[in-house]
Parts: structure tokens; sequence; C-alpha cells
């Protein structure tokens, strides 16, 4: 009974048969890391509903970040502020200030981002953490964890590609409404179908992008930015005059070197050799902050290096794009809901097709069911 | 639930071997970074002559969470203890949910700023600040 091309019976028959053990097998953890990702396009604001500290309480014009940077100076003396994001990515969001406290623990500082005024602290783990950690690499080290996630993109496509085979004339389903007036097997199955065929492009980015996280793994990564200049000699990470004004002098150093420069993140320095970054956006399409940025020496408040995200290779452009992709952030709240959504869809189909299946083999254990199933499996075999 | 477990027992290995994976993630959790910041390993302030008022919301002494919220013009942290003995740490501003022990009773003292804060326990009722 050998498949010969040509037979597309046979291959239906085959394709379902893949599709279905992919589906069976991997369908507990395929359903966690797709519920996963579909979370955490929110996990920032599922934070910010747990966190009233996190949330901006005006709206005006944002302080500058000196004055966010000497605002957390004034709420934490000890800590060792490291990461800046300010203005904040939403309107309805604080500006977060990370530090490093003398004890070694991680802390988000939240404030006001007209007034600069301290709103609170957080932990550094928190929702959004615990669900990038969960879905990235399970909480395992990286080099297990990343390949056992990303590998699953593989059976993914499989499943998208033999499904296709086996729906016949597929291109006529995306307007099928479910026929919810038959049995639940049959209605799942509509639902199934449907969502699948209206996943038909976002499932491939989605899979696409997370064959390149495990190509980054397994040694393909980007070659890194160009390193910033040798700094001038320091002892501390920040010079002992370092504060908000200073901090604002450098800000527009940067913008004078990249005048495009939208910025929005700060990278401050964590040990003496390194340097201040100011990170944004230029306008080049679907690159991270880091992807345009100007590295400061925080001592001479000279430009150490800097680069701009017009000015990446193919293989670089190729990294930069990756997370925008597969988080949906390139579009703002807009294409967020849409991954949202879609990533709720994929998760659907990962349960859908599990029940449906359940439902096919189920067979309730009545001596009168059972001699119609026997008489039924009986004619077929004949 | 009866089509699931057939579902369940055709996985197989691969259904015990995901829920392995799944469990392991979750138990490392905690291993990835608090939840919650240990406040005990922060470094005490003197809070003396510093303003403070403290918020309330939700009934204390009935074992149902309550949220606290101390307001003060001290920049740094901010010691809270229950007089039972049960520490809770916050900072200011910060709205704190604290679970009250059902038979704690009635009086907050904020360490070493010289004010005392009662509560009657049971009441749903703000508490009052009083400065020693």
């Amino acid at each position: 009974m050998a498949w010969r091309p040509g037979d597309p019976m046979k291959a239906r028959r085959i394709c379902f048969e893949v599709h279905s053990w992919l589906g069976l097998k991997l369908s507990i953890l395929m359903t966690f890391i797709l519920a996963t990702g579909t979370l955490a396009v929110f996990s920032h604001d599922i934070d910010w509903l747990l966190n009233p500290e996190m949330r901006a309480l005006t709206q005006g014009t944002y302080a500058s970040h000196g004055a966010i940077f000497d605002a957390a100076r004034g709420a934490y003396p000890d800590g060792d502020a490291y990461y800046m994001v300010h203005p904040p990515t939403d309107p309805w969001r604080a500006s977060e200030v990370d530090v490093t406290t003398p004890a070694g623990d991680r802390l988000r500082l939240w404030f006001d981002p007209v007034t600069a005024k301290f709103q609170g602290a957080t932990s550094w783990f928190n929702v959004q953490r615990f669900l990038r950690q969960a879905h990235r690499h399970l909480m395992l080290p990286n080099d297990i964890g990343i390949p056992i996630v990303t590998l699953l993109a593989f059976p993914l496509l499989a499943a998208m590609a033999t499904g296709l085979v086996v729906y016949r004339k597929f291109w006529r389903g995306f307007l099928a409404a479910p026929r919810f007036d038959k049995p639940p097997r049959v209605w799942l199955g509509d639902i199934h179908r449907l969502g699948a065929l209206w996943s038909l492009w976002f499932l491939p980015i989605i899979a696409i992008t997370s064959i390149w996280y495990l190509v980054e793994e397994w040694g393909g990564a980007a070659p890194r930015f160009p390193a910033p200049a040798e700094l001038a000699p320091r002892e501390a990470p920040l010079p002992a005059d370092f504060d908000g004004r200073t901090l604002d002098t450098a800000i527009n150093v940067a913008r004078q070197t990249l005048p495009a420069l939208d910025v929005r993140t700060l990278r401050l320095p964590t040990s003496p050799g390194r340097p201040l970054v100011v990170e944004g956006q230029t306008g080049a399409m679907l690159v991270r902050n880091r992807a345009n940025a100007v590295s400061i020496d925080p001592k001479t408040l000279t430009v150490a290096g800097s680069f701009d995200g017009h000015q990446l290779g193919v293989h670089q452009r190729i990294a930069e794009m990756a997370d925008p992709l597969h988080f949906g952030t390139f579009g703002g709240l807009a294409t967020r809901i849409v991954w949202f959504v879609f990533g709720m869809v994929l998760t659907g189909l990962s349960v859908t097709g599990i029940y449906i299946y359940g439902l096919r083999i189920f067979r309730p254990a009545s001596p009168a069911r059972s001699r119609t199933v026997a008489v039924t499996d009986s004619a077929a075999a004949a | 639930m009866k089509p699931l477990a057939v579902v369940f027992r055709d996985m197989g290995a691969w259904g015990w071997a995901s829920l392995a994976l799944i469990g392991l993630c979750i138990a490392l959790a905690p291993a990835a970074g608090p939840t919650a910041i240990d406040w005990t390993r922060h470094a005490e302030k003197d809070l003396a002559g510093h303003a403070i008022t403290l918020h309330t919301r939700g009934l204390i002494g009935t074992g149902a969470p309550v949220q606290v919220r101390l307001e003060t013009d001290f920049p740094g942290l901010l010691r809270l203890a229950l007089d039972d003995g049960a520490r809770v740490e916050v900072i200011p501003g910060q709205a704190l949910r604290m679970r009250v022990p059902a038979d704690a009773r009635g009086e907050f003292e904020v360490e070493g700023s010289g004010e005392t804060v009662v509560w009657r326990a049971g009441r749903d009722r703000p508490p009052r600040s009083v400065r020693k």
C-alpha cells in the first residue's frame, strides 16, 4: 500500500495521520507554549493592572530624563540605576527605572512621567518576566529550553501544511459558519478549520521567527553592533558628580549625533568600563530600540560610538525584525491586539484539535452503541 | 472528561513528558527571582520627625485581604509592624496587599517614626494616626 504520487486520497489519508499524530502527541506542550506566548503579548499590561504604582496619573509634557533620574536617586539613594524606560511605552504607563540595591536585589521603580514623582517600587520578577521566561525557554537554561520550545515551530508548520492538504477546497471555507446545530464533533471541527484558515498568515510568522531564535541559539546570531571607543578611566560606574542635569546633557549629545533619534530607553553603566547608552527609534522599520543607539562616555560626555537601524546588514536586519514580528509590537496597541487575538486562535486550534480527536476515538460503553460501532466498522472493513 | 482521558491515554509518554516539562517550568519559576520585594534585606531608616498617614481599605482582623497604604514625606523605606509580631514593610505611597490573621488585634506601629496607628479590630473604618 505504498503511496503513489498522484493519488490524492492516499495523500490526504497520510496527511491526516500526520496532522492527527502531531496534534495528539504535542498538544499539551504546544498549548502551554501558545497560551503563555499569547498572554505575553499583554504581559506588561497585566502587571499594569496588578500594580497601581505602574500607572501614569497625570497627562502633560513629560519630565526630562534627568528629572526622573534625580527622583530615582532620591527614592533609592543606595540603589544603582541601570535601565530607564522614559518616556513610557504607552501614555497610561509610568516611567520605569530599574535599580540594583546594595543587597543585590533588582527593583523596578515607577515615576509619574510628567511630574517625576516617585510612585512606588515592584520586584523585577513579575508576570511579564514569568510569561517571557516560561514561553521562551520553560525556565530552563537557555541552551536547553530555547531549542525545546523553538523546535515546536516545525510540527506547527507541518500541522498547517498537512491540514491544508486534508481540508479539500479550503479556500472556500473562510466564510463557512460553524454548524452549531450538529453534534460537538462537527461544530468543533468547523471552528477548528475556520480558525486555522484565518491564521494562515499568522502561523508562519510565529513559526519562522521561532526557527530564527533556534538559529540564533545554535550559533547563527547576527554580528554584534560596533563596540564603543575606549572610555576615559573612572573608578565607579558613574562619576561622583553625575546627576540629572548631566544625564540631560548626555541625551542632548546623543540627539545631536543621531538627530532622528526618538529616545526610548537608557542603559546606564554597571561598571567603570561601560558607556551610557541612549537607545530609541530613528524611523528604521521593524528594529528594536537597541538598533539605534549612541554610546556616551559618562565622564567626558563625548560620543564613544553610535549606530542607526538604517545601516544594518542583512543578517542584523533579520535578527532585529524577529522580535517585533514575533511579539506584534511593531504597530503599537493595534498590532498587539491582533497578535493576541490570533494567539488565542492558535491556542484554540491546539485545544479543539485534541478534543475533536477525543470525541472521534471515544466510544461510550453502551452495548447497543458498541454493536452499532462493530457493525459499522465491519462494513467499512468489508 | 472521558474523551480527554482517552486523549491522554493515547498520548502515552509524550503526555507525561509534556506535563513534566511544564511542571518543571512552574517549579523553577521561584528561582528566577522573588515575586515580592524582601524589605528585610534593606536597611532600616530613621523616620523620626516625618509626617505619616496610613490609609487602609478592607476589614482588618477578619482574615480578609487588606490594603494598606502609607503616605509620608520620607523618601526611603518604612517599616510597619502588626502588634502580634507579624511584620510588614512598605514604601511610601505604595499599596500593599496583605492578609491579616483573624486573631490580629488593634494596633499598627510604624517603627522608628514615633508614630502609632490604632485600629479597632473588625471595624471597617480608617485608622487614626496618632503622633506620640
